[in-house]
């Protein structure tokens, strides 16, 4: 009887030890998973960031042309001025948060003289990823170039 | 006797013991390899979507070129809703397409997919159109050749559609099996679309070949800026329910010919006309600005915005909410911006667009 006893702990002792490692091995996996899910987060959020961008700087809205010819890495600064009091508007703002979703665009002009125009603009907490894009800034009543950047910066 | 009696006892008692322990531990481990494959394959379906969403807004901006790119082995699923919420979906997963205007058979299957985007002017480029289809969707032209608009419908398809494209011209005959024994059959296309250029199909006297009874066949008319688009209401049916709409331009027309159905296609143009008004607001603004410039006014630079961008604006914002046959006036108000935009390169003054 006591043998078997005996035995019957045994088998208890060998059961405990053997979760023991199981639950330290599990959260050990866990933790790795969740680490993983927090750098693929972050990739998604660059990814937004580099896809508004991309739009940003191609839409017809904000970029320059001539006689029908797009200009890459160009906006036309009647038409930044433009489109941001149009974004102004609750009707536009919406219709365009398909586009810019949670982020925040300027056009910064460093060069001659310094400016910048927040186009749009829908902040959400505090992570965010920052963009920053040389562009030529143009003015049509001068037919001169300033030199600036876009500012992309997209909340995670 | 009774010792040897309770010894057994207490070995089957620890057998059983141990039976129900190891069964324990392999149902726990049965349930996790379970949950975890399921978790892989709804991150793979998700990460797959995340890249599809990347890809389809790089190829929108990539104006005037096709590409061929691998599609997920779950498929890709694109629709429209009555609401005008288009989606596009892989396995299990949904994303909403948001500003990207696609066209697209409502089910692409394969091993990859051509992503084909071309602007849409008026005459201004207003949006970005991208086109989706693959070699498993068919796009059979019917034209005929006594038929000068016809013709001129056929030169443009066979102009600017991609070679990728699975798209083949045909005559009425080869497509009516009645009396021609080798008309067109299914070869394995899982989608398929009779494109009529102007020449109305006659669905009741017109004979398809028995191949394309279980698959999804469209069909579309496109006459002078009119798009009658035909349905059937079940695969083995041989009646179509006409729709009619309306275009405005080369990229409608295409986006007529890939859109899945008339939803899709009315959907992405109402969100083109949005875009258009937008734009054009844009434009005209600008216009303003530049009118007020007197170093302008004194070289001759007039910008009549109210004559020329009012009438685009207000067209395209009445189309934004219900496509008519008024669409099809806005290529006309574009090509009188168009005219007033030469007449400022002629003058040296800056330009509309």
């Amino acid at each position: 009887m006591r043998r078997a006893q005996i035995k019957m702990f045994e088998t208890l002792a060998v059961l405990v030890v053997f979760f023991f490692f199981l639950i330290f091995g599990a959260s050990f996996y866990f933790r790795l998973q969740e680490s993983s899910l927090e750098r693929e987060f972050d990739r998604n959020t660059q990814l937004r960031a580099v896809q508004i961008a991309q739009k940003s700087i191609t839409m017809p809205e904000l970029e320059c042309s001539f006689a029908g010819v797009q200009r890459e890495n160009c906006m036309d600064v009647l038409k930044v001025q433009a489109f941001a009091e149009l974004l102004a508007t609750e009707e536009a703002f919406i219709d365009y948060f398909p586009v810019f979703q949670y982020s925040t665009l300027t056009v910064r002009q460093v060069y001659p003289s310094q400016l910048e125009w927040v186009v749009y603009n829908r902040p959400r907490g505090e992570q965010s990823t920052l963009l920053q894009i040389p562009v030529l800034i143009y003015d049509p009543n001068t037919n001169r170039h300033q030199f600036g950047y876009l500012e992309v910066r997209v909340y995670a | 006797m009774a010792d040897r009696r309770v010894a057994q006892l207490e070995v089957q008692f620890n057998w059983v013991f141990i039976l129900i322990a190891g069964a324990v531990i392999i149902a726990f481990f049965f349930s996790v390899v379970q949950k975890q494959r399921s978790i892989s394959d709804q991150r793979l379906a998700f990460s797959i979507l995340n890249e599809m969403d990347a890809i389809t807004t790089g190829a929108a901006i990539s104006k005037g070129t096709a590409q061929r790119l691998d599609l997920p082995r779950q498929g890709l699923d694109i629709a429209c809703t009555d609401a005008c919420t288009c989606s596009i979906s892989v396995g299990a997963f949904t994303r909403d397409a948001g500003d990207k205007l696609i066209f697209a058979p409502s089910r692409l299957e394969g091993e990859d997919v051509v992503l084909w985007s071309i602007d849409w002017r008026m005459p201004f480029r207003a949006a970005n159109f991208l086109y989706a289809t693959n070699e498993r969707a068919k796009y059979f032209f019917v034209y005929d050749e006594d038929n000068a608009g016809s013709q001129q419908l056929r030169r443009l398809f066979e102009d600017r559609l991609p070679p990728l494209v699975g798209a083949e011209f045909v005559t009425p005959d080869d497509v009516d099996c009645a009396d021609n024994p080798d008309c067109v059959q299914n070869e394995n296309y899982a989608s398929v679309k009779f494109i009529f250029l102007d020449i109305p199909p006659d669905f009741g006297n017109l004979q398809l070949h028995e191949s394309f009874q279980e698959t999804d066949v469209s069909a579309l008319h496109v006459s002078q800026g009119v798009l009658t688009f035909y349905e059937r209401s079940s695969r083995r049916s041989t009646s179509f329910t006409p729709y009619r709409s309306y275009a405005a331009g080369d990229a409608t027309l295409f986006g007529a010919v890939f859109a899945a159905d008339p939803t899709m296609y009315e959907c992405n143009a109402r969100k083109a006309s949005q875009r258009l008004a937008y734009v054009s607001h844009v434009i005209e603004q600008r216009g303003e600005d530049l009118g007020a410039d007197v170093a302008l006014v004194e070289r001759g630079c007039v910008y009549a915005t109210g004559p020329l961008i009012g009438p685009l604006w207000t067209l395209a914002t009445e189309q934004s909410k219900t496509i008519t046959e008024s669409f099809q006036q806005l290529p006309t108000i574009a090509d009188q911006l168009a005219a007033n935009n030469e007449q400022l390169i002629r003058q040296s003054c800056p330009t509309w667009y």
